[in-house]
């Protein structure tokens, strides 16, 4: 049973890490966006755009965690009893997008409400502040690789 | 298909014939008139912004009192009131539009007025409030020869005091309790006139607050009903005013002309003052795109045959702006490159050869074919029912293209909106089967592969683009020490790292060590060419050894597209897998439940992911592949030309 708990911690780590991130990094966005729209409610297309960059940390984490519930068994189908050093390692796994989405998420978020000063002063030029923003993005998706590679190469049952 | 050639031209002609050379400059929009050293004077312009700035806050106005709604797609597409320039001179002509802003204004300062006196007589009603039960109107409290009163608040222990203050003086005093609202009491204090002065000291030692009351001469309950009175004069008032702004509606479209016609002159006249003077003449500097001088002269002569155009030298060229020219395929790109700015002028034009690599990457970072399909059909019919002309219409191009290789590369991949082959008809399954190459999802690693090879061939091809240009503008000798060696040394790399795959014969693997180390040596040699110095030389070209960790970075970052294309895929199938969830578990609506939740969540998951694709794909150009061949930082080129916020000047209708 301690494999089991231990791939549902993994999974719960990625979902709730990389979860917070983007929550965190999405609030900050969203909080410079408001006074944005404040002043300019025609802008609220891009203020969302920019808002939304730091939520795919989150979605990433998600993923990670249907991934880990799906080589256990645990989405429908037949729960696969693992060994406890098995659900060892499907934690470990789940780390790189958990600890990346989390300080991604934030600093992403960061950036997305710097970026607002673009979007208020120059609405033309808002594409640079939403590369910008993916920049620190980047690392989130390499975290994302490096679990999903993980994941696919731990062979379960 | 590169950055268009510019000129600086100086114009001189005739005064006389000022103002229409200008409008034909306006007209034809192909010139960026240069500021004169002289400093502009916006004196003269002062009237011409005020009626500008007056007609643009009518048209504002107007549009959020209207009862006009404008068509949702009019919006979104931004439809421009199409007119003749014959029709536009009769608007501006017989339009008194001085008259109904005037009177707009108008009633923009009644209205706020009555607002100000609502929420002033609330402000007032709230100070009355408390005081109801007060029977005596306020300018009456010291009307009486021999007794008077006053009105104030105090806190409950202060209360107490007063009452024993007051027993400590003479009976002559009376304390009414008006009313008592939180901490406060609201208390009316008569007395004999005579020991008025004795009142006043007892009453500062409990810090009695006196009242001043608004509605002075009416008792305060009174007081309230005339002011709900007023309340509902000024609502009605406001109503009326709302009602006429109304039948001013007819005037919207009107007055939307006169403000772009407004703003076109308020342009001319700033060219004007561009311009410099002599006692008949006049001369005009400006950049052309060398393409467009020959219908300037052809248009000019039309005017007046005594003019002339020289050719201005340019000092530094890398600060003319830039127009970027490309063929109608290519054209739809820009929209890419424009997020990272224009090349500076004597760089190359990025957008042919990034447009190649876009569309692979895009495809690849989204790789679903059902999301590639709904793209070009979205994309292709959103361009033709809405009309939306080729200009405007750059990005949804952009994003047609790329949903073509989306549906490619998700057909080989097999991902059809994250259904599971084994669910469906064998007819359609078999197909779909033999479509698909490789399972990603099961086998990422060649994928993982492929990308970074993507990425090396992007890198090489940013390599020789730059030797391309180089060469093409005399330095060749650069172009082939800086990135033909790097280049060399790539090809090196990836050449001994195939030899220890042992698929050559021995004699060629032997080859593999030797081959790297001419690359480090011609590196070591050639990049440090510029110092003087023998040793600096020596250890630039060994320092410049590093960048090899930054090319090794730059061809990593490709993999971000085999995690971005998992993504689309994994999460399609976590929404089929939560709609079936669903329909099993609720009786009855489970499938209409399902569908909501089939719809909904596929159109999230496309639109993240489109973003996702776009700009990552975007950020692969702009970081990895753009430094190997240009710095950017160019101007864009700004037109004198009319630009419309509300009209479109067409020539026929």
């Amino acid at each position: 049973m301690l494999g089991i708990a231990l791939a549902i911690c993994g999974a719960a780590l990625a979902v709730g890490l990389a979860g917070t991130g983007s929550a965190l990094g999405v609030g900050i966005a969203g909080q410079s966006g408001s006074g944005v729209v404040s002043e300019d409610p025609e802008k609220f297309g891009k203020v969302l755009l920019l808002e939304a960059l730091p939520g795919t940390q989150g979605i990433y984490g998600f993923l990670a965690a249907i991934m880990i519930l799906q080589k256990v068994g645990l989405l429908g189908g037949e729960v696969v009893q693992i060994e406890p050093s098995i659900g060892w390692q499907i934690l470990f796994a789940s780390l790189p997008i958990a600890i990346a989405g989390l300080s991604s998420g934030i600093f992403q978020g960061k950036v997305s409400a710097a970026a607002m000063g673009i979007v208020a002063k120059k609405p033309g030029e808002s594409g640079k502040g939403i590369i910008l923003s993916a920049m620190v993005e980047t690392y989130a998706v390499l975290g994302l690789l490096a679990t999903i590679l993980l994941l696919n190469g731990i062979k379960v049952g | 298909m590169a950055v268009s050639p510019i000129k600086k031209l100086r114009l001189i002609a005739l005064q006389k014939h000022q103002n229409k050379i200008l409008k034909l400059l306006h007209n034809l929009g192909t010139t960026e008139i240069l500021v004169s050293p002289k400093e502009l004077d916006s004196s003269d312009l002062a009237s011409l912004e005020y009626d500008f700035a007056q007609t643009k806050f009518a048209v504002k106005f107007l549009k959020a009192n209207s009862t006009i709604k404008e068509n949702l797609v009019d919006k979104l597409t931004d439809k421009k009131i199409e007119i003749t320039p014959k029709q536009l001179k009769k608007v501006v002509k017989t339009f008194s539009y001085k008259r109904i802003v005037n009177t707009l204004s108008d009633f923009e300062a009644s209205l706020n007025q009555d607002q100000n006196d609502i929420k002033k007589f609330e402000e007032e009603k709230q100070v009355l409030l408390p005081w109801q039960n007060l029977k005596i109107a306020p300018d009456k409290l010291d009307s009486s020869e021999t007794v008077s009163s006053r009105i104030g608040t105090l806190t409950e222990e202060n209360y107490q005091k007063l009452l024993d203050e007051i027993k400590k003086l003479s009976e002559k005093t009376d304390l009414l309790k008006i009313n008592t609202e939180g901490p406060a009491i609201y208390l009316q204090i008569i007395f004999q006139k005579d020991i008025a002065q004795k009142i006043n000291e007892v009453l500062s030692k409990v810090n009695w607050s006196e009242e001043s009351l608004p509605c002075e001469n009416l008792a305060p309950e009174k007081g309230i009903a005339h002011l709900d009175d007023q309340i509902t004069k000024q609502q009605d008032s406001i109503k009326e005013i709302e009602k006429e702004i109304k039948s001013y509606s007819k005037y919207l479209r009107k007055l939307q002309i006169v403000s772009d016609y407004l703003s076109w002159q308020l342009e001319e006249q700033l060219a004007k003052q561009k311009s410099q003077y002599t006692k008949e003449t006049f001369s005009l500097n400006f950049w052309i795109e060398k393409n467009n001088v020959a219908n300037l002269e052809k248009q000019l002569s039309k005017i007046t045959k005594n003019y002339s155009i020289e050719e201005l030298p340019i000092k530094d060229k890398s600060k003319s702006p830039v127009v970027l020219k490309n063929n109608k395929f290519f054209t739809s790109f820009e929209a890419v490159t424009d997020i990272y700015g224009a090349p500076k002028p004597n760089e190359p034009d990025p957008t042919p050869f990034l447009t190649p690599f876009f569309i692979i990457f895009f495809g690849l970072a989204l790789s679903e074919a059902g999301y590639g399909l709904v793209l070009m059909l979205g994309t292709y019919l959103i361009m033709k029912i809405l009309k939306i002309p080729r200009e405007d219409s750059k990005l949804l191009r952009v994003l047609f293209y790329c949903g073509i290789s989306t549906f490619i590369f998700g057909a080989l991949f097999g991902s059809w909106f994250g259904i599971d082959f084994s669910g469906l008809p064998p007819a359609i399954a078999n197909v779909l089967q033999k479509v698909e190459v490789i399972d990603v999802g099961q086998n990422p690693i060649p994928i993982l592969i492929m990308t970074m090879i993507l990425g090396f061939i992007q890198i090489l091809t940013g390599l020789v683009i730059n030797i391309w240009w180089l060469t093409k503008h005399g330095k060749a000798k650069d172009a082939i020490l800086d990135s033909g060696t790097w280049i060399f040394f790539l090809l090196a790399i990836v050449f001994y790292a195939i030899t220890k795959m042992n698929i050559f014969s021995e004699a060629v693997n032997s080859f593999g060590p030797y081959v790297v180390w001419a690359g480090v040596i011609g590196l070591v040699l050639t990049q440090g060419r510029d110092a003087k110095n023998v040793f600096v030389k020596f250890f630039k070209g060994v320092y410049s050894l590093y960048d090899l960790i930054g090319y090794f970075s730059d061809v990593l970052s490709y993999s971000r597209l085999l995690a971005l294309g998992l993504a689309t895929g994994i999460i399609a199938m976590v929404i089929n897998l939560v709609a079936i969830l669903f329909k099993d578990m609720i009786p009855y609506i489970g499938w209409l439940v399902a569908i909501l939740i089939l719809v909904g969540g596929h159109t999230f998951n496309l639109a993240i992911n489109v973003l996702g694709a776009y700009i990552h794909s975007g950020r692969l150009q702009f970081v990895e592949f753009f430094p190997k061949f240009m710095q950017g930082g160019g101007r864009k080129f700004k037109p004198f030309a009319k630009e419309a916020y509300f009209v479109k000047v067409v020539n026929s209708k």
